[in-house]
């Protein structure tokens, strides 16, 4: 289970943002060892496909910028990461074989304060998961659970529910299968956190009600908390002391899957 | 001495994972003849084996463990006059533990035994006299059915029972399932037969204090609780139950049927055990039966074998917080329905009204790996039989929640079928949790019952006024007692083990004890008496021979060289050795050759006869060179 | 003596009242309050959304700066990210490693001797509130509330509300949800599953007779004072001490007009 890109879809994706390449030069590309090598895969008509990492088709915009600023295909070899990165590894759920002792009997979904918000109960997830990653069907659920571990202690086969749903979040489902929740909030809390080392925690509860106007040291913040106070302005959070190392540490943090 | 090696393949359990024949090129190689059969222990394979042994050779088996049919190949061997035996267990000791490295535990085990065979010498049959007399522990219907056949063919037979009253669980049952019917009609026939019976002497209110002896005649000490009231003179007209000023009554005969139909005074509540002045009982007597001054008496018996008949019960509900039993009020188990119905007492929900909706809870606590981590087999139809008496009794909704419905038998079936004829509705999902906050403001004064309707549309919440928890079972208390005064092996859960589960389910690994009923895992009725009745035929072949034979002088015991630290005394989980005046003795029909004591004295004084120290050292040197 | 605390982003704002008990309190007790130097965001909720080694940073950077003391933790929602990450550094030797070398960019180091994290409930637990109570106070009854970080997966004493309470005078009113789920960071504020969370609730606090809630989390409280329907009084725990050892309102974040 890998979720790489065709071929055509790479060079169809590059048309549509005005990028032209030809088939035979993406695979010169490839051949030279710019561009990660496909992989194989037999298709249900009958003829075989290559797939490339999804990453390739940043990689190669990147070397049609520099190409066009004039670069020669050697000096963008230079300028480019040296290392391609390996494919990702398969993305597998460690604990798969714990899963596996599920007696589907309701129970995490019946204790799930927020079971009515949910398109499929935990349970399904897994045993869906159980049937294949490829039949994990679009549900909200991994983002809808709120963490409040209910679920795990009382599930009669001691199942890590929460492990297993916060994997999918994160990488278990495919792009096409993830449901982002409140994607404005998230850019502001994120933000903040990168600008000051600190945020605001109540967003997560009020994804809705807080706007930010301006930039840096004119930013301005408000809050609206449903009820009859309405919207009121707030101060930023204070800062932490060396926000560049901080900056570069998050940074470095992120590199592991 | 010529050695020939038999190896079974078990119908493939052990030749699928073990290639018997490289094992068989490689003994071969080394100058040692090999057999091979597919089953050995069938009628053929016994033939080939027997055909193919000489007197004066030594034989070395590999097949399934000694336990199962070890004496069939040794009994054989002997018989042909075989110098030497020895069986490996390839199938538990090698084959099961997969494929991979079975094959080097396998000739490691088989060169090790081809060593130690020269050393072998067989141990001395001895013949052993036999008490007739048969100790049966538990008088629940499973102990009472063995007693009655026991005693039916002239046993003297004495039953024990903890309770003042016998009969166990099932005098407190009101209908059974399958059939519905009256449960007292089928067990107090069973009861009164009790006290007909000549051969059989009732110990109510006893239990055992000490078990010395050996198979064949055990001597046990009895310890029998004060009851307060004289069985001779008392004939059971229950006067005095009337007059007792306390609530609940000090002074109880509680089951419906109750044998003996004696009276038990609870000293705890009784008034004149605490001291205030009431002999109201007492006075109103007309036999002049009760006897405050009763103390605790003493038996002493000498018996040939024991049954083990203690039981079962329902598991705890009250360990699992969230179902709220003894905290709600209209959250019961099905042990309290049962009595309530046997009692005719009146039926109330959570808001003090005969309910209207009933939720009937399956598999409490079990399948669950912090309660109970296995299913208890009859509770699903007990609580179908629950669910219809109530639908019936109260027209109530019912609603059943299971997990898996598991139903023996064409009767288990015709039983759902009436139930859902009846109106019965079945959920499939485990309760969550039974709470008395409503999840809905208008379901106030109920109680909230969270599940998922798994195979529906998920609805979640059920507003109850009755919940009937049916949990699965665990042994009866004090069973663990009773396997340390006997020597008794449990499995994790506390059941008692039989021999072997499926060829020998009454028998254990003690000679001359045997065990009945629930007490080996949960069991329903027939079960049981089944179970009792297979005890009492195991015990009568066993104590209607005057003798018994078995294997002894398996140990030496070197005066010398002993420092007499006992650490085998400590050791021997048979009880097989004791003190006496200072020299060891070895009880020999409880030492089974199982050669602990032999290795934990520490100045080597312990010779297993038949494998010296030589041998076991020697061959435990071949097998970890092997492995 | 003195006490090394996290407060947490939502000491600023949203849980500005908490802090302020908190602090009277403190000053009450003659306790040192220090707030870790320098503490950074736990990422709350959001680290779901990042790869692990994001949320396992921001823990492992407080949990560094105060290597080898004890962290009295206030949110509930940062001692769970700070436990679950003390617990990956414990057991996981690679995401140790790895966050050894993240924090070398900063020039913090992981010592071995991680810290003892200490939830405020806990640790109110060791001060006798009886010793301290107003002689003018008299107690009413409370229901408390733990909700879920306190209770799951990483338990703290859940009878330590009670036992505090009830010393500083309050009739403590047993109940069964108090370990139940308030909703939390559900995404979705206009979900009508919040308000009966909520209002269930707070349904059994009145149902048994309480006069007040007593939570100790922020998004506890929150939830509860916005969804909760019809409204009750719900405070943190430590303004209900506070109250009982006679501080004024004001200085425990109790608005005027209540
Ligand atoms: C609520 C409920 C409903 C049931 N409904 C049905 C039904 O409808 N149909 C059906 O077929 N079966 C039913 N059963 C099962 C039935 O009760 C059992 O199959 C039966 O009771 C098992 O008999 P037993 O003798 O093995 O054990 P028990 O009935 O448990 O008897 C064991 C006896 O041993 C005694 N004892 C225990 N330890 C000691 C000791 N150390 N020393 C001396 N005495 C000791 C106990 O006091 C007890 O009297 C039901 C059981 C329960 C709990
Ligand atoms: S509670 Fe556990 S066993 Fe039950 S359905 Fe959920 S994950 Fe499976
Ligand atoms: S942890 Fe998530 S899935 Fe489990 S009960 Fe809580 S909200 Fe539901
Ligand atoms: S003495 Fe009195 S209290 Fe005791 S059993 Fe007799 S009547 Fe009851
Ligand atoms: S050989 Fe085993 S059974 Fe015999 S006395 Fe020694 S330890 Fe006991």
């Amino acid at each position: 289970m890998e979720f790489g890109l065709p071929l055509e879809d790479i060079l169809q994706k590059l048309a549509e943002e005005g990028y032209r390449i030809s088939r035979r030069t993406f695979l010169y590309y490839v051949q030279l060892g710019l561009l990660p090598k496909g992989k194989r895969k037999g298709q249900k008509s009958g003829g075989v496909k290559f797939y490339y990492p999804t990453w390739t088709l940043e990689r190669l915009k990147t070397i049609l910028r520099l190409k066009k600023q004039g670069l020669t295909l050697k000096e963008i070899k230079k300028r480019l990461p040296r290392e391609i990165p390996s494919p990702l590894p398969p993305k597998t759920f460690p604990q798969t074989a714990r899963l596996k002792d599920c007696n589907v009997c309701g129970i995490c979904g019946a204790i799930c304060p927020v079971h009515e918000e949910m398109d499929l109960s935990p349970w399904r997830l897994i045993q869906a998961w159980l049937e294949g990653p490829d039949s994990l069907p679009s549900a909200n659920t991994p983002w809808v659970c709120v963490g409040c571990y209910l679920c795990e202690e009382r599930c009669p086969r001691e199942i890590p529910v929460v492990d297993f749903l916060r994997f999918l979040r994160r990488e278990g489902l495919p792009p096409g299968k993830r449901w982002r929740k409140h994607p404005e909030w998230s850019r502001i809390f994120w933000s903040l956190l990168e600008e000051r080392g600190r945020s605001f925690d109540f967003g997560a509860v009020h994804a809705y009600h807080i706007r930010i106007i301006g930039s840096g040291e004119n930013q301005r913040l408000f809050l609206r908390l449903p009820g009859p106070e309405g919207e009121k302005e707030v101060s930023a959070p204070s800062k932490i002391k060396n926000l560049s190392a901080f900056r570069r540490a998050l940074e470095h943090a992120r590199e592991w899957p | 001495m010529k050695v020939k090696v038999f190896f079974c393949e078990c119908g493939g359990n052990i030749s699928e994972n073990l290639d018997l024949k490289a094992l068989k090129k490689e003994l071969t190689s080394s100058g040692t003849e090999v057999f091979q059969h597919p089953f050995l222990c069938s009628p053929e394979g016994q033939a080939f084996f027997e055909a193919r042994i000489l007197p004066g050779e030594g034989v070395l088996v590999g097949a399934c463990s000694p336990h199962l049919h070890g004496s069939i190949f040794k009994e054989l061997a002997e018989k042909r006059r075989a110098q030497a035996f020895h069986l490996v267990a390839l199938r538990e000791e090698a084959a099961w533990l997969g494929k991979k490295g079975a094959y080097r535990r396998a000739i490691g085990l088989l060169k090790g035994a081809l060593m130690a065979l020269s050393y072998y010498r067989a141990p001395v049959l001895k013949k052993f006299p036999v008490t007739e007399g048969l100790l049966v522990v538990g008088g629940g219907i499973a102990g009472l059915s063995a007693a009655l056949k026991a005693a039916e063919k002239g046993l003297p037979v004495y039953l024990v029972e903890r309770e003042p009253f016998f009969g166990g669980k099932a005098v407190f049952l009101d209908r059974l399932y399958p059939r519905l019917e009256c449960a007292s009609c089928l067990v107090s026939p069973r009861l009164s037969a009790l006290i007909q019976q000549e051969n059989l002497h009732l110990f109510p209110l006893t239990h055992i204090l000490e078990v010395k002896g050996r198979p064949g005649a055990y001597e046990v000490t009895l310890e029998e609780k004060p009851r307060y009231v004289d069985s001779e003179r008392c004939h059971g007209c229950g006067d005095c139950l009337r007059v007792c000023p306390v609530n609940p009554p000090a002074i109880t005969m509680d089951p419906p049927h109750p044998v003996p139909r004696i009276p038990i005074i609870h000293a705890a509540r009784c008034l004149h055990f605490r001291g205030e002045s009431c002999s109201r009982c007492k006075e109103v007597c007309a036999r002049k039966a009760i006897r405050f001054e009763e103390t605790p008496r003493l038996h002493r018996l000498r018996v040939g074998g024991i049954i083990v008949a203690t039981g079962f019960r329902p598991y705890p509900v009250e360990k699992i917080p969230y179902y709220g039993y003894k905290r709600l009020p209209g959250v019961i188990t099905l042990w309290d329905l049962e009595r309530m119905f046997t009692r005719q007492e009146n039926i109330y929900g959570f808001n003090g009204e005969s309910p209207r909706r009933v939720a009937v809870i399956h598999c409490v606590g079990s399948r669950d790996r912090r309660h109970l981590p296995y299913c208890s087999e009859i509770c699903c139809g007990l609580a179908l039989k629950a669910g219809i008496l109530l639908r019936e009794r109260f027209s109530a909704e019912v609603y059943h929640f299971y997990l898996d419905l598991r139903l023996k038998t064409p009767e288990g079936e015709g039983l759902l079928r009436r139930a859902k004829e009846k109106g019965v509705r079945f959920i499939r999902g485990q309760v969550a949790e039974i709470s008395e906050v409503p999840l809905n403001p208008e379901d106030e004064g109920r109680l909230t019952l969270l599940a998922e309707d798994t195979l529906g549309a998920g609805q979640r919440a059920w507003a109850v006024d009755l919940v009937i928890l049916v949990p699965g079972f665990v042994p009866e208390t004090g069973s663990e007692e009773v396997a340390s005064l006997l020597r008794l092996c449990t499995d994790q859960f506390g059941f008692f083990s039989p021999r072997e589960e499926k060829t020998a389910p009454v028998e254990t690994l003690r000679k001359g004890i045997w065990i009945a009923g629930a007490a080996s895992g949960p069991k329903d009725l027939s079960e049981s008496v089944l179970s009792g009745e297979a005890a009492a035929l195991e015990a009568l072949l066993f104590l209607k021979n005057t003798s018994f034979r078995t294997e002894t002088d398996w140990i030496e015991w070197e005066e010398q060289r002993c420092g007499r630290c006992w650490l085998c005394v400590e050791v021997c989980p048979f009880k097989a050795l004791h003190i006496d005046l200072d020299r060891l003795k070895v009880e020999e029909t409880l030492c089974c050759g199982c050669g602990l004591c032999a290795s934990a004295c520490p100045s080597g004084a312990l010779r297993m006869k038949p494998f010296p120290r030589e041998a076991q050292l020697q061959s435990l040197e071949v097998l970890f060179g092997e492995t | 003596m003195k006490v090394l605390y996290y407060p947490g982003c939502s000491s600023e704002h949203l849980a500005r009242d908490f802090y302020l008990s908190i602090e009277a309190l403190a000053s009450f007790l003659a306790l040192e309050l220090e707030p870790l130097p320098d503490w950074n965001c736990c990422g709350a909720r959001e680290i779901e959304e990042a790869p692990e080694g994001v949320g396992l940073f921001l823990a492992s950077r407080n949990l560094a700066l105060a290597s080898g003391k004890e962290l009295l933790v206030t949110c509930s929602l940062c001692f769970h990210n700070l436990k679950r990450a003390q617990n990956i550094l414990r057991e996981n030797p690679i995401w140790r490693s790895r966050m050894a070398e993240v924090l070398k960019d900063e020039g913090l180091e992981l010592s071995p001797d991680l810290p003892r994290i200490l939830s405020l409930t806990e640790f109110l637990t060791r001060i006798d509130f009886s010793r301290f109570r107003s002689p003018h106070f008299r107690g009413f009854p409370v229901a408390v509330y733990y909700g879920c970080f306190l209770s799951r997966p990483y338990p703290t004493d859940l009878q330590a509300l009670e036992k505090v309470l009830s010393a500083a005078g309050y009739p403590v009113i047993p109940t069964t949800l108090k370990t139940h789920c308030c909703g939390g960071h559900l995404p979705r504020t206009d979900s009508p599953v919040i308000k009966n969370l909520c209002r269930r609730l707070l349904f059994e606090a009145r149902q048994k007779n309480a006069s007040g809630l007593a939570v100790a989390c922020p998004v506890c409280k929150l939830n509860l004072e916005i969804y909760g329907d019809p409204p009750f009084p719900v405070r943190y725990f430590t303004q209900y001490l506070g109250l009982a050892l006679g501080i004024s309102p004001s200085w425990l974040g109790i608005p005027e007009e209540e």
